[in-house]
C-alpha cells in the first residue's frame, strides 16, 4: 500500500465524514423545523380558538346572555339565582332559562371535551364563581403572570398522556361582566381570569412525522449518494494513483539499479536525471550532479578533456563510445567507455542527451596488462630467435670446425704412416739413402699434429677459461707486447712505431696482449723482402667506437683472401711456420670481447692493415679500481 | 698404349710430405713421364692457362690428368675445379679429387661441378700406394683420352 493511496483514504475518510455531518445537521435542521412549524400552527389554532370563544363570549355579553329552553343539559344556573328573570315562561308556556356568556362557554367546552381531537378551551380565573372552573396548576401560573403585564403564554403540555399545545390570554372586564361579576368588586379593565385553548398536537405530529421521514428518507439518500461518490471517487483515484505509482516504480527500477551510471542531460546542460550509481564510479552523488551541471567535465581527466569535449561538441547521435578516464574524488582514477545519444520528446523536438558510462578500469588494466605480457612474450620471442640465430652460427662453426680438425689432424697421419711404410720399404730393399729424410718428415708430421692439438685445446680455452676483465690501459699493453718482441723486432730490423693517447678499454688483459703479439708477429713474419720494415700501431676513431690498427709495409693480401687469412689452420703460405691458428685465435678473443677484427690491404706487396674493436661493458660487479 | 706423347699429371697438392708420396707412388708406377706438382689452386690454374711461371707451353704441357686437393691455400681446391669445367679450353682434361676429407659436402659439391672421380687418401701406406698405382694405370692406360 503506497503512501499516495494511504493519503487519497485519509482524505476520502474525512470527507465522508463531513458529508455524515453535513446531512445529519441538515436533518436536525429539518426536523426543528418541522417542530417548530407544528408549535407555531398549533399556537396559531389555539389563538384563533380563543379568538372565536371571545368572538362569542363577547356577543353574549353584548346580548346580555340569552335565554334557551330549560332541560337536563340546561339547568338554569345557581350561580345566577341573583339575577333578575333568571327563569321565564314564554306565553305558549315554554320555560326559559338565562345563560349567561360563562354559562355558554362551559356548555360550548363541555360539548368539545367529548371529542377528543378538538381543541378544548377552559375558562378559569383566580376568584372564580364556580368551584369547577378552579384553575389548574399551568392555567394558575399564567394568571399570575398576566397580572404582572404579560398578555399571551403558551406551552406544550401533557394532559391525560397526550401532548397538547396550552395557549391563554387574559380576560379583561368589560362593562357586560360587571352585570355576574360587580358583586366581586371588579372594575372595567381589571384582569379578571383568563381563556385557554388546549390543541392536541397528535393530529400536527402526524402530519410532521411524515415530513420528517420524508426527509428523513430524503437525507438517506442524499447522504448515501454522497458516500457512494466519495468511494468511487477515492476508488478511482486510488486506481489512477496505483497506476502512477506502478509506472514511476518501473521506472525508478530501471533507471535506478544499474551498474552503470545513466544520465540525462537537458538542452540546457543541467541533469534531468543522475543513477545514483554514479556514486560507485566517480565518489560524487547524483545529487551534486544535480547541483552543479558544470561537475562532470571537472572530473574528466585533464589529458583526456579535449577527446571528450570534441566528442560531446560533434552531438549525439554517436554510436561509438569513447573511453576516457575521470578522476574521482578520492583522486583514483578510473577509465569509463561513454556513449551518448541525443533525445527527443513525443513531438520531435530536440530534448538534450542521454548517456552511459561504464566503468571499464578493470577492462583497462587487464588489456594493459595483456599488452605487457604480449611486449614481454614478443620480446621473448625475439631473443629466442636471436638465440636460434647464435646457435645456428655456433653449429655452423662447429661443423666447420669438426671438418677443419678431421681434415688437418688426418693430413700429418697420412705422412706419418706413408713414409713409415716407405721407410719400411727401404729397410727391406736396403736401399737406406732416403731413410733419413723420410723419418724426418715423420717426425715433423707428428711435431705438427702436437701442434695443432695445442692449438686446438687453446682455442677451445676462449671463451671458456677466461681473466675477469678489468680496466686496461691499451698504451701500457702495447708497450709491454713491444718489450717482449723486442728480439724479434730487432733482428728483422724493424722500425716500430706506437701512437700515444690509445683510450682505456675493458677486457681480458692476457689475451688481448696475445691478440696484439699475435698481429705483431705476423707483420714481421709477412714481411717479405721489404728493405725498411715499419710496424704502426695506432688507434682510429671509427662509427662504432675506437678501431685499434697494426699496420705493416710488407706482402699485403690480396682482396680473395682477405676473410680467409682468419680461418682455422688457414695458412696463405703452406710453407710458413705454424699450424695457421693465430688469426683463428685471435678473432675468437676479439668476438669474445664483443668486437670484430678484419683485415684491410690494397693486395700484395701493398701492406696489410690488421684492425679489431673492443666492445666489452664493464662487469657489474667490478668497480673501476 | 705407347702412343709416343709424353703423358703427364698435374698433381695440386699443399701438403709437400703428401705430394712427395704421391709421386714416390706415381713414379714407381712407371706409368707417367712427367708429374708436375703445384702447392695452391692459384698456381693450378695459371699452369692450366700457361700463364706467369708456366707460360712456356713445351715446358708446360696441357695435362693427362689433374689430381687436385681441395685445401689448398689462396684459391681452393672446388674453386679450381670449377673454372676447369667451366672452360671450354679446359674441360675436357680429367680432374680426379684426391683429398683427406671423407665429408658428404665436399664430396657433393666436387660432383656438382663436374669432378671425374673422387679419391680419400687412405692412411694405410700400401693402399695409398696401391690406389695411386691404380689411378695412374687407369686413367692413363686403360682409359681412352681425347688427345
Amino acid at each position: 500500500m503506497s503512501a499516495q493511496t494511504n493519503s487519497i483514504r485519509r482524505y476520502a475518510a474525512i470527507f465522508a465524514v463531513f458529508w455524515t455531518v453535513a446531512v445529519v445537521g441538515s436533518f436536525a435542521w429539518l426536523y426543528h423545523q418541522e417542530k417548530n412549524n407544528i408549535l407555531e400552527i398549533t399556537r396559531a389554532e389555539a389563538r384563533a380558538t380563543y379568538e372565536k370563544d371571545t368572538l362569542y363570549r363577547r356577543w353574549a355579553t353584548r346580548q346580555g346572555g340569552v335565554y334557551v329552553l330549560v332541560n337536563e343539559s340546561s339547568p338554569p344556573s345557581p350561580y345566577l339565582s341573583h339575577a333578575q328573570d333568571r327563569d321565564i315562561t314564554t306565553p305558549s308556556g315554554k320555560h326559559l332559562t338565562l345563560v349567561n356568556p360563562a354559562y355558554m362557554t362551559r356548555q360550548v367546552f363541555e360539548l368539545a371535551d367529548r371529542q377528543n381531537n378538538l381543541v378544548r378551551g377552559h375558562i378559569t380565573s383566580l376568584k372564580p364563581i364556580r368551584p369547577e372552573n378552579a384553575p389548574d396548576a399551568w392555567e394558575s401560573e399564567a394568571l399570575r403572570s398576566f397580572e404582572r403585564g404579560v398578555k399571551e403564554v403558551s406551552e406544550v403540555q401533557v394532559i391525560n398522556g397526550l401532548e397538547y399545545m396550552r395557549l391563554m390570554r387574559p380576560f379583561v372586564t368589560e362593562p357586560g361582566c360587571l352585570k355576574c361579576h360587580a358583586s366581586q368588586g371588579y372594575k372595567v379593565g381589571d384582569i379578571r381570569g383568563g381563556v385557554s385553548a388546549s390543541v392536541p398536537l397528535a393530529m400536527h405530529a402526524r402530519l410532521a412525522r411524515k415530513t420528517i421521514t420524508g426527509g428523513m428518507a430524503t437525507h438517506g439518500m442524499l447522504w448515501l449518494l454522497g458516500m457512494g461518490m466519495i468511494g468511487i471517487g477515492a476508488r478511482s483515484l486510488s486506481v489512477r494513483a496505483a497506476v502512477l505509482e506502478s509506472s514511476e516504480e518501473r521506472y525508478r527500477t530501471v533507471a535506478d539499479y544499474t551498474a552503470d551510471w545513466e544520465y540525462w542531460q537537458g538542452p540546457d546542460l543541467t541533469f534531468r536525471y543522475v543513477s545514483p550509481s554514479c556514486k560507485e564510479i566517480c565518489d560524487y552523488s547524483h545529487e551534486e550532479f544535480y547541483a552543479d551541471p558544470a561537475l562532470l567535465d571537472r572530473i574528466v581527466h585533464p589529458d583526456d578533456l579535449q577527446a571528450y569535449r570534441v566528442h560531446v561538441a560533434t552531438g549525439g547521435g554517436h554510436t561509438e563510445p569513447i573511453d576516457f578516464r575521470i578522476v574521482r574524488r578520492d583522486g583514483e582514477v578510473r577509465w569509463v567507455s561513454h556513449i551518448c545519444r541525443t533525445v527527443y520528446t513525443g513531438l520531435g523536438k530536440e530534448n538534450g542527451v542521454r548517456a552511459s558510462n561504464r566503468d571499464i578500469t578493470d577492462r583497462k588494466q587487464a588489456e594493459a596488462a595483456l599488452k605487457e605480457q604480449a611486449g614481454l612474450l614478443e620480446k621473448e620471442v625475439c631473443e629466442r630467435k636471436d638465440r636460434e640465430a647464435e646457435l645456428e652460427a655456433k653449429n655452423a662453426e662447429l661443423e666447420r670446425f669438426t671438418y677443419t680438425v678431421s681434415h688437418d689432424l688426418k693430413s700429418p697421419l697420412i705422412t706419418i704412416k706413408g713414409f713409415a711404410g716407405a721407410v719400411l720399404q727401404d729397410v727391406q730393399t736396403g736401399n737406406h739413402e732416403r731413410i733419413c729424410p723420410d723419418m724426418g718428415r715423420i717426425m715433423n708430421a707428428a711435431d705438427k699434429m702436437s701442434a695443432l692439438l695445442n692449438d686446438l685445446l687453446e682455442l677451445s680455452r676462449i671463451g671458456r677459461l677466461m681473466n675477469q676483465p678489468t680496466l686496461i690501459d691499451m698504451n701500457a699493453l702495447v708497450r709491454e707486447v713491444l718489450g717482449q718482441l723486442a728480439g724479434s723486432i730487432s733482428q728483422a730490423k724493424a722500425e716500430v712505431i706506437s701512437h700515444q693517447g690509445m683510450p682505456q678499454v675493458w677486457g681480458d688483459y692476457p689475451r688481448l696482449a696475445e691478440v696484439l703479439q699475435n698481429l705483431v708477429e705476423n707483420a714481421l713474419k709477412y714481411m717479405g723482402d721489404q728493405s725498411h720494415p715499419r710496424i704502426e700501431i695506432g688507434v682510429n676513431e671509427g662509427e662504432a667506437g675506437a678501431v685499434f690498427f697494426v699496420r705493416d709495409n710488407g706482402l699485403g693480401i690480396a682482396s680473395p683472401y682477405q676473410e680467409a687469412v682468419f680461418g682455422l689452420f688457414n695458412q696463405l703460405d703452406a710453407r710458413s711456420e705454424g699450424t695457421g691458428i693465430g688469426l683463428a685465435l685471435a678473432r675468437r678473443i676479439i668476438e669474445y670481447h664483443g668486437g670484430k677484427i678484419w683485415v684491410e690491404s690494397d693486395g700484395p706487396g701493398s701492406g696489410s692493415t690488421f684492425c679489431f674493436t673492443i666492445n666489452l661493458k664493464q662487469p657489474k660487479e667490478t668497480t673501476a679500481s | 698404349m705407347i702412343s709416343g706423347v709424353p703423358l703427364c699429371i698435374l698433381l695440386v697438392e699443399d701438403n709437400p710430405d703428401h705430394a712427395e708420396l704421391a709421386m714416390r707412388n706415381l713414379h714407381d708406377g712407371r706409368l707417367a713421364n712427367k708429374v708436375f706438382h703445384v702447392e695452391d689452386g692459384e698456381a693450378a690454374l695459371d699452369f692450366l692457362y700457361n700463364r706467369g711461371v708456366f707460360v712456356d707451353r713445351n715446358q708446360f704441357p696441357r695435362p693427362h690428368l689433374v689430381l687436385l686437393d681441395l685445401r689448398l691455400p689462396k684459391v681452393d681446391g672446388i674453386e679450381v675445379l670449377k673454372q676447369v669445367k667451366e672452360s671450354d679450353l679446359l674441360r675436357s682434361i680429367p680432374v680426379v679429387i684426391l683429398t683427406t676429407s671423407v665429408a658428404e659436402r665436399d664430396l657433393a659439391m666436387a660432383y656438382q661441378h663436374y669432378a671425374n672421380s673422387y679419391l680419400t687418401k687412405p692412411i694405410d701406406f700400401d693402399s695409398f700406394s696401391q690406389l695411386l698405382r691404380d689411378l695412374g694405370f687407369y686413367w692413363l692406360a686403360w682409359n681412352k683420352r681425347p688427345w
